[in-house]
């Protein structure tokens, strides 16, 4: 009897306070929730830069392998590809490290491979047909990493 | 023990490209031969900086750093001793280790 009147003390005491408390766990579970609403719409916004860079690049991709390497043209391009796949690749390294569920540094780093190595830049290099595999292996490690960034995307909010 | 640092960027070019001499002014091969080679040979130790750079083409890493196995100029062993690679992104540093790796000499 005594130990009931002493916990619906207790109880006394702490009632003025349940509003507060209910207030803060609110206020706590609506900013948290905010605050995830924002990263998510921050790395949507991110991914979605990435793979229009990457359809860039791989649009550059077919002009640059479509012409022969001592045109001009193809010297302007081949310098865009170097320059738009180290940005992306660099964007991709501060996505990984904010979002550790993304894992694309490897597959981009086979992009670049793909698109830079043989004879990138070399006035010897012929022109290739649209459907030739060097564009065939740039295609697909374009779509690789397009696809691993949406994985990274839906890992990381779901 | 001394120890040699090359930034590509301010010793080479912010923007070097290409395979061979030929194909420009800052190609991997003319980086190769007119930088790495001679402080390989003239440092214990030489530390490659590739930061600070708009960017590399696979190609250009390849010439340079592969090429040192290839041409013969070193082994895979006296560069692993002899030589480190200093990349903010880290996909550069990886690649040149690659190209040295998957790199034979020629006959």
């Amino acid at each position: 009897m005594a130990s009931a009147d002493s916990n619906s003390t207790i109880f006394g005491q702490f009632l003025p306070y349940i509003p507060l408390i209910l207030t803060i766990l609110g206020w706590y579970v609506a900013n948290t929730a905010t605050a995830r609403r924002e990263k998510r719409k921050e790395v949507r916004a991110e991914v979605d830069a990435c793979c229009k860079m990457l359809a860039d690049i791989l649009k550059n991709s077919r002009n640059y392998y479509t012409k022969k390497g001592d045109e001009a043209e193809a010297v302007r391009l081949g310098r865009e590809m170097v320059f738009e796949l180290d940005r992306v690749m660099q964007r991709i390294v501060r996505l990984e490290e904010s979002c550790p569920k993304f894992d694309v540094s490897g597959t981009c780093g086979m992009l670049h491979e793909v698109a830079t190595g043989g004879d990138f830049e070399t006035k010897e290099r012929a022109a290739t047909e649209h459907n030739s595999a060097e564009i065939m292996r740039i295609e697909h490690w374009t779509h690789k990493t397009m696809d691993e960034l949406e994985q990274g995307f839906i890992h990381t909010f779901r | 023990m001394t120890t040699h640092t090359i930034h590509i960027a301010s010793a080479f070019s912010q923007t070097p490209a290409g395979r061979f001499i030929a194909d420009g002014p800052f190609s991997g091969e003319l980086f190769r031969d007119h930088m790495l080679v001679p402080a390989l040979r003239s440092y214990d130790e030489v530390i490659v900086d590739l930061n600070g750079v708009f960017g590399f083409g696979s190609s250009f890493l390849e010439e340079a750093f592969g090429g040192l196995v290839r041409k013969s100029f070193f082994s895979k062993d006296e560069l692993q001793k002899k030589m480190r690679v200093n990349a903010s992104l880290k996909t550069y540093e990886n690649r040149v280790n690659k190209y040295i790796a998957d790199a034979k000499p020629e006959k």
